[in-house]
């Protein structure tokens, strides 16, 4: 009777404004019992909780948000995708963890122009716990593509590790091999073709080449990363 | 037949299973009782009025042996190759031209993508015909690169612009847009270096370039001279895309973000300055560095602009500005007055070691496979 009626008024609260709610979603337990009520929270709501968990750093816009059993002991995680830039680059993934006795957590991982949630957790290695593949910086260049200039990225695999994601890419190596390596060489191949298409001087042959080049950063990284011999280029 | 069969077919005929004849053919309209005379199917109507915002006026004419009026309809759509906005931009017209008034005229104010036209008339004997063409809003061929300039500069010295710095620098929204957009707020299949996309396939099909709003890298989550989150005022209408990105920058940011980038870094560079009241963990660093100038300023502010490289916890944020205090001796001491740089003064210097990215973003001369920083662009 309690419960039903706390459920009852959670949901009241949420259609009546957005602000406020951060100390209900962090009352609740996050926990199956409690999902319903907890994807009764909307993206304003999620806001409000993830900007109330930082002390005054800047404001966090919520892209996407997801509650899900991340590392498959029925307890549930909130996955959002966040931008500090107020132009809408959601570079940023928070992953909010709510322990037993209540206390709130959260791995931020920076990355790049983030896919959707769907597209970033992955059980990889069927364990019953979700990796986290991250579209991620190349190097200590600006990663974003621009007009002309290639983004310079790769896909980091983050994994659990006592309670919290941490970069375990190397682990992954049958990932790199089965699904990115592939891709990249196809895509390292078509941008020859292009450098060669476009021969001479000027911006798209340029380009071709930033693309090219670019990408065996990429196609390399992964390499020395697995341990392999880097490929000549 | 309805008005989406038009166009090129081909009939092939099969003789237990080879083919055997290939017969392509053109299907067109025309003719009575309803045939469109204005627009033209993949007539190209740009955006040239008012500030390269607005269209001249489409006429809308038909003929008809009916003799009746026609009702017509203007479906206009839009969507970037990733598919913003989301939903579409749709934009549907309805009216009326008659025997007396045979031709009515609509114009396109910051919007643009593909119109379908359909008019439909009644015939003598009760039957309804219709008669079908298809048209492109698209944007400017080219703006004045000057018309340009001048309006970045309007538009960050205005004084919607609540934040500039008197000693700031009026043509900084310039660098932006070279940095983000290359200058330019509509692009073609054939622009290079990186083309836009094929949009309703006009090129590929019809071979027509059309001037789309230029999308950014991803096909289009961003748009626009100031790369903000794709609309379709910021797609179609530059002025508002550009308003829009000072807004971020330096005037009012959309909601429910209430402040913009330069008040963000004034508030930061405060709190190194003062500390901030009732955080422990953010004591003023002593002794005071001097205030930032409004140049230096901008520069914190583009770093947040670009907003790589930031976590949610305000010490980290202090520490990776475009500009950090660095204390010459290297002895650094927190005692209870403050964040102290023992036997010197704190002095500001470019924070590339923490915050390469945004760094690059501002200031960096550009290399082999990057772009030089928006300083560097300025028009």
């Amino acid at each position: 009777m309690t419960r039903a009626l706390s459920i009852a008024l959670m949901t009241v609260a949420v259609f009546t404004g957005t602000r406020g709610y951060a100390a209900d979603i962090a009352s609740l337990a996050w926990t199956e019992s409690n999902l319903d009520v907890l994807r009764t929270f909307d993206k304003a709501a999620v806001e409000d909780f993830v900007n109330t968990m930082v002390d005054d750093g800047m404001h966090a816009t919520v892209g996407e948000f997801a509650w899900i059993d991340l590392a498959g002991d029925e307890r549930y995680e909130l996955a959002t995708r966040q931008d500090l830039s107020g132009r809408a680059y959601f570079d940023y993934l928070d992953v909010y963890w709510r322990s037993p006795a209540g206390k709130v957590t959260r791995d931020w991982i920076e990355g790049v122009d983030l896919p959707s949630l769907d597209k970033i957790v992955r059980d990889l290695d069927g364990d019953g716990k979700d990796e986290l593949i991250v579209p991620s910086a190349l190097d200590r260049h600006d990663p974003r593509g621009y007009p002309g200039y290639p983004a310079r990225v790769w896909p980091k695999v983050y994994r659990l590790r006592n309670g919290h994601y941490v970069d375990a890419s190397a682990e992954y190596a049958a990932f790199y091999d089965n699904e990115v390596l592939p891709t990249l060489e196809q895509a390292i191949e078509q941008a020859r073709r292009d450098v060669s298409g476009k021969p001479g001087e000027g911006p798209a042959h340029e380009a071709a080449q930033r693309q090219l080049l670019v990408l065996e950063l990429a196609r390399d990284k992964i390499a020395g990363l697995l341990g392999r011999p880097t490929p000549t280029h | 037949m309805n008005c989406d069969q038009t166009g090129f077919w081909t009939a092939q005929i099969f003789d237990n299973g080879v083919l055997v004849v290939t017969l392509p053919f053109m299907l067109t309209r025309g003719g009575a009782p309803v045939a469109v005379t204005s627009p033209t199917d993949n007539q190209l109507v740009q955006l040239l009025q008012q500030t390269y915002t607005a269209s001249d006026p489409v006429h809308f004419s038909a003929t008809t042996s009916a003799g009746g009026s026609i009702s017509w309809s203007a479906a206009l759509s839009y969507q970037t190759g990733a598919g913003y906005p989301s939903p579409q931009l749709t934009d549907t017209r309805t009216f009326t031209t008659t025997a007396s008034e045979p031709v009515h005229d609509e114009t396109y104010q910051s919007v643009g993508g593909q119109v379908k036209v359909t008019a439909q008339t009644t015939t003598s004997d009760g039957s309804t015909v219709k008669d079908c063409a298809t048209f492109y809003v698209e944007g400017p061929d080219n703006i004045d690169p000057n018309v340009t300039t001048n309006q970045l500069v309007a538009s960050y010295t205005s004084s919607a612009s609540r934040s500039y710095p008197s000693d700031g620098t009026p043509n900084l929204l310039t660098g932006v847009a070279m940095h983000e957009a290359t200058y330019h707020q509509f692009w073609t299949v054939l622009s290079t270096p990186i083309p836009n996309e094929d949009l309703f396939g006009l090129y590929s099909k019809f071979g027509i370039a059309a001037q789309w709003p230029h999308e950014s890298y991803d096909k289009g989550t961003h748009i626009g001279l100031m790369m903000v989150k794709t609309t379709a005022s910021a797609a179609w209408n530059w002025l508002t895309n550009i308003d829009t990105g000072m807004g971020v920058f330096s005037g009012t940011p959309p909601a429910p973000d209430t402040e913009n980038k330069v008040e963000a870094a004034i508030r930061y560079e405060g709190y190194i300055l003062n500390g901030k009241t009732g955080n422990p963990k953010i004591t003023k660093w002593v002794p005071k560095p001097r205030a930032l100038t409004g140049v230096e300023r901008e520069n914190n502010a583009l770093v947040l602009y670009r907003g790589a490289g930031f976590d949610g916890v305000l010490r980290d944020t202090l520490d990776r500005l475009y500009l950090i205090p660095v204390c010459p001796t290297g002895l650094v001491q927190d005692t209870n007055k403050g964040h102290q740089c023992v036997g010197a003064d704190w002095v500001w210097q470019i924070n590339d070691f923490n915050q390469p990215v945004g760094v690059e973003y501002v200031s960096f001369p550009g290399s082999q496979t990057t772009q030089p920083g928006v300083r560097c662009q300025l028009q």
